[in-house]
């Protein structure tokens, strides 16, 4: 396979950014929609179409907004928060693979912005600075609100993150990679992976759940408790930017759970179908958002000792001992 | 509490915890231990009067170390607008407006309350008719009120989607208040004697159909959330009260029965035609979050078959009057007024001046869906009340957040003062 | 002989409208409340209610519209009564309205007469919901409670001049606050 040149990355990547934050906005309408749906409502319906120009409605007035901040705000890390939690969020998209190639008058053209060979770890990593953006948000607000949920945001995502990071690992193991392109062809060359790692699969969603604090383990923003959590002393587009990466990382959690049990951007059993791998990816993707939303409609929320207990003492050790059984097996059929 | 007073359902059952837990001195306000004050870790955080699920205007002062709440103060009286004292300046007839917007969630028992105590100081009884239907209206008020705790404290858990289910049924309940009175809240249909007017035509079909329905609509809520594991993680063993400390506490309704103590005032000292219908009063022995929920899920089904049984009874009751014919009290009805002298000078007079109690003083309480529900009127002998006063469950209910609060979490917190059903235009009256 | 003349400061016992109301000296109300507690089983204080009687049984009072000036003979709606009602022995009526939650409910009112500024010992010891009823009574009405661990206004601001449920109370002109000019 030939490489990219490398002035392809650069338009691809401006238009991956634009689609993503296209796929922000009307995840919003989306899940106002499903909820509304869900919840004996209508939703959106004045702003265009089904309202579909709500989102844009929203942008809008986020920024024709003030952007105030408390007067207690430690000033540069309070603007600084919003932005961090954005860039990681974008960024982290940029290694999920969603095509399997295209060749356009001789010059080829990868299906994902770039292709590192550590792209999952990449993803964990760009995840794990993002939180900073929280924590730091809800610090530098001064606020008691915003302190308490950057506590919980802190403590709740450190401890998923562990869980997460394991859940992957038989996949890892299975792929013998942690490059997402090869977990994906190694997926097509045998069967998609949420069959043998259904296990690793249910830890997935519950840790991404609360990595990406959706109900029910939306604590760190817990609306009735701590009116906020760490965005309530923020406002117009500041405000706007930690909910777009909210949104992003919700999209890129199912976006790689794609990739890594479902087979990406592949259409089962009809190969000449890949070509149009986007495609397959998007919908892949938006199931997986709606199973969340849906889950956001149906549950009540947990409590923060409960939401701890639950990680660490039932999700923790069934991702590892779904680790070492994979791990064995893989080793035993070899 | 004494033995010569152990109520009767106090007797055989385990108890909740041991001992009392009603903090000292003042049984309203949980301090924190002075050293864990002292640690420097305490952060004292001011829950309200603007906050999502205060229920309104309640102000929290919490002392929280970490998660934990060490110390509570219950501060009230952000929505006082002087109810008590307006109603002094009125006269009793116009004064029935005033207590539905007391309680702005059972508006119906709040009328009911005050015309009942006025008709019990005037010594007036009232037809079948008006009884039945006053208590038919009372019971879908209730539903009504439980729905709306329903939804607001499911919405307070993060169960959103209930807030929208339970004010699905709300709206069908506030249709039939509408067909009766032309009003959807404070109906002002309850008049000094009787009913304001006669029950309209059509009435009946519609409220037998909700009848059929609300049941099943009570499936689908118990569905989403009785054996729901994350409800009943964040409802089971929080709050706890025992009989004895919510007795002392003056908790009454659903608390006192979450408690374990079988008391209804609709069967202990039984008003209107509750003596008539045959319902259960649902006791749930645990004292928790949880027991307060089984409670007003079961009130509500039993209302529903109270309501059945008052339509029975009115379905036969065409044609007879809905309020008593005591002149010196109720209007005339309106075509005497073209035809007789004495009717225009009795409509006339108790229009201005207003119909003149006896001199005395009555306490009246009912079972509202809070709770004991009391009214003491005061009268001298005028066309005003000397005074009146509210027994407002809900104020009472807010009595007891200190000692429910004990090794709570903020998330607790939340469910324990939704649990406690309050509705802050009562508590500030 | 009735069943509560033997009460600590029992004054009188009536019966009323179906309503039992005993009387005791305001000195010995604790001690009353406790034997009403303990031997006759009212355990529990379902309300705690002032009222003010200051002008009562006066033909200008019944039904008066009131003015910032005070009380207004002439207004409209004074006509007076038709029985002028007793007098009563003091100014407040402190009125704990009691329950028995038992297998024999009854109800009670147990009664209590105040002057101007006569302190009324707290009933927080043997009933503790007494405790945010006895503060509204001090609110509202300007009762003093003798022994009350927090008595601090409830439902008006701290720093609100008067007790609005008083006779005397002026109505209407209320002056409109703006806190931080004074």
């Amino acid at each position: 396979m030939t490489r990219e040149a490398w002035w392809i990355t650069i338009p691809k990547a401006f238009i991956v950014i634009n689609v993503v934050m296209l796929f922000f906005a009307f995840t919003t309408w989306l899940e106002r929609k499903l909820l509304g749906r869900m919840q004996l409502r209508f939703g959106p319906n004045r702003a265009g179409p089904k309202g579909l120009l709500v989102p844009i409605a929203d942008l809008l007035k986020l920024i024709r907004k003030e952007a105030f901040a408390p007067m207690a705000a430690k000033e540069p890390l309070y603007i600084i928060a919003p932005v961090l939690s954005m860039f990681t969020a974008l960024a982290a998209f940029s290694v999920i693979p969603w095509g399997n190639g295209w060749t356009v008058w001789g010059h080829h053209i990868e299906g994902q912005v770039v292709n590192v060979p550590i792209s999952l770890l990449l993803i964990f990593a760009l995840g794990s600075i993002g939180i900073y953006g929280f924590i730091v948000g809800g610090w530098a607000s001064e606020s008691k609100y915003s302190l308490l949920g950057s506590m919980r945001t802190c403590a709740q995502l450190v401890s998923y993150e562990v869980s997460l990071a394991l859940s992957v690992l038989g996949v890892v193991l299975m792929a013998q990679s942690i490059n997402l392109v090869d977990v994906v062809q190694k997926q097509q060359a045998t069967l998609w992976f949420f069959i043998p790692q259904f296990v690793g699969l249910a830890v997935f969603m519950v840790g991404g759940t609360a990595e990406t604090s959706r109900a029910p383990f939306d604590l760190p923003e817990a609306d009735t408790e701590l009116v906020a959590g760490y965005h309530t002393e923020y406002s117009g587009m500041r405000w706007g930017l930690f909910q777009a990466a909210e949104y992003i990382n919700l999209l890129t959690l199912s976006g790689l759970a794609v990739t890594l049990f479902f087979d990406g951007y592949h259409f089962p059993w009809v190969p000449w179908l890949d070509r149009f791998g986007p495609i397959w990816f998007v919908l892949k993707m938006f199931t997986l958002v709606g199973a969340f939303i849906w889950l956001r409609a149906t549950q009540p929320r947990l409590r923060y000792d409960q939401l701890m207990r639950f990680g660490w003492k039932v999700l923790l050790p069934i991702a590892t001992v779904n680790a070492l059984v994979t791990a064995f097996l893989v080793v035993l059929i070899k | 509490m004494t033995a010569t007073a152990a109520p009767r359902s106090l007797t055989s059952r385990r108890p909740i915890y041991e001992g009392t837990r009603v903090p000292q001195p003042t049984p309203t306000l949980l301090v924190t231990p002075p050293d864990l004050a002292a640690t420097g870790d305490v952060m004292t955080v001011n829950f309200g009067p603007n906050h999502p699920s205060t229920h309104g205007v309640l102000r929290l002062v919490v002392d929280l170390y970490g998660e934990d709440v060490t110390g509570l103060e219950a501060v009230i009286g952000y929505l006082h607008t002087g109810f008590e004292k307006n109603m002094e300046q009125k006269t009793w007839w116009k004064c029935i407006t005033y207590p539905e917007r007391i309680d702005y969630v059972s508006f119906q028992n709040n009328e009911y309350v005050f015309v009942g105590a006025v008709e019990k100081l005037l010594d007036l009884e009232i037809p079948p008719k008006a009884s039945w239907m006053r208590t038919l209206l009372c019971e879908l008020n209730r539903i009504h009120s439980h729905l709306v705790w329903l939804g607001t404290s499911a919405l307070e858990l993060g169960a959103i989607s209930m807030f929208w289910y339970a004010f699905r049924e709300r709206e069908q309940i506030l249709d039939l208040f509408e067909l009766v009175a032309g009003y959807r809240m404070h109906t002002r249909y309850f008049q000094v004697g009787g009913l304001a007017e006669d029950i309209p035509r059509g009435f009946y079909p519609e409220c037998r159909k909700f009848c059929d329905w609300m049941p099943r609509a009570i499936d689908d809520y118990e569905t989403l959330l009785t054996r729901n594991k994350i409800w009943l993680e964040r409802t089971e063993h929080i709050g706890l009260l025992s009989a004895e400390d919510a007795i002392a506490l003056g908790q009454s309704g659903p608390v006192l029965r979450a408690s374990g103590v079988d008391w209804d005032l609709r069967k202990v000292e039984p008003y209107l035609s509750y003596h008539q219908v045959d319902f259960r009063v649902p006791v749930y022995q645990d004292g928790d979050v949880y027991s307060r929920y089984r409670i007003h899920m079961d009130e509500m089904r039993e209302s529903v078959r109270i309501v059945e049984q008052c339509l029975d009874r009115l379905e036969h009751m065409e044609g007879e009057p809905w309020i008593a014919d005591d002149r010196k009290v109720v209007l005339p009805p309106r075509h005497e007024l073209h035809t007789s002298m004495e009717s225009l000078i009795h409509h006339f007079k108790i229009v201005t001046e207003g119909f003149r109690v006896p001199e005395g003083e009555v306490y009246y309480a009912i079972e509202s869906p809070r709770g004991e529900l009391g009214c003491y009127i005061c009268s001298d002998g005028g066309p005003k009340p000397w005074r009146v006063k509210f027994r407002a469950p809900s104020f009472v209910a807010l009595e007891a957040t200190a000692t429910c609060m004990k090794d709570a979490l903020i998330a607790d917190m939340i469910a324990i003062v939704g649990s406690l059903d309050t509705v802050m235009g009562e508590v500030d009256r | 002989m009735s069943e509560f003349d033997s009460l600590p400061g029992y004054v009188e016992e009536r019966i009323r409208v179906a309503e039992t109301t005993v009387v005791v000296e305001p000195g010995e109300l604790v001690e009353a409340a406790t034997v009403l507690r303990d031997e006759h089983g009212f355990n529990f204080l379902a309300d705690v209610t002032a009222v003010d009687y200051l002008g009562w049984g006066h033909a200008d009072v019944s039904g008066y519209i009131g003015t910032p000036s005070g009380r207004d003979i002439n207004a409209p709606m004074t006509q007076g009564y038709q029985v002028v009602p007793l007098a009563k022995p003091k100014r407040f009526a402190m009125n704990y309205h009691l329950l028995s939650i038992s297998e024999r409910p009854r109800r009670l009112r147990l009664q209590t007469w105040l002057d101007e500024g006569e302190p009324v010992p707290t009933v927080i010891p043997v009933w503790p919901t007494a405790d945010w009823h006895e503060r509204e009574a001090f609110d509202l009405m300007g009762i003093a409670i003798d022994g009350h661990p927090d008595l601090k206004r409830i439902l008006l601001d701290d720093d609100w001049d008067g007790h609005p449920l008083r006779k005397d109370y002026p109505l209407g002109g209320e002056p409109v606050r703006f806190s931080g000019e004074e």
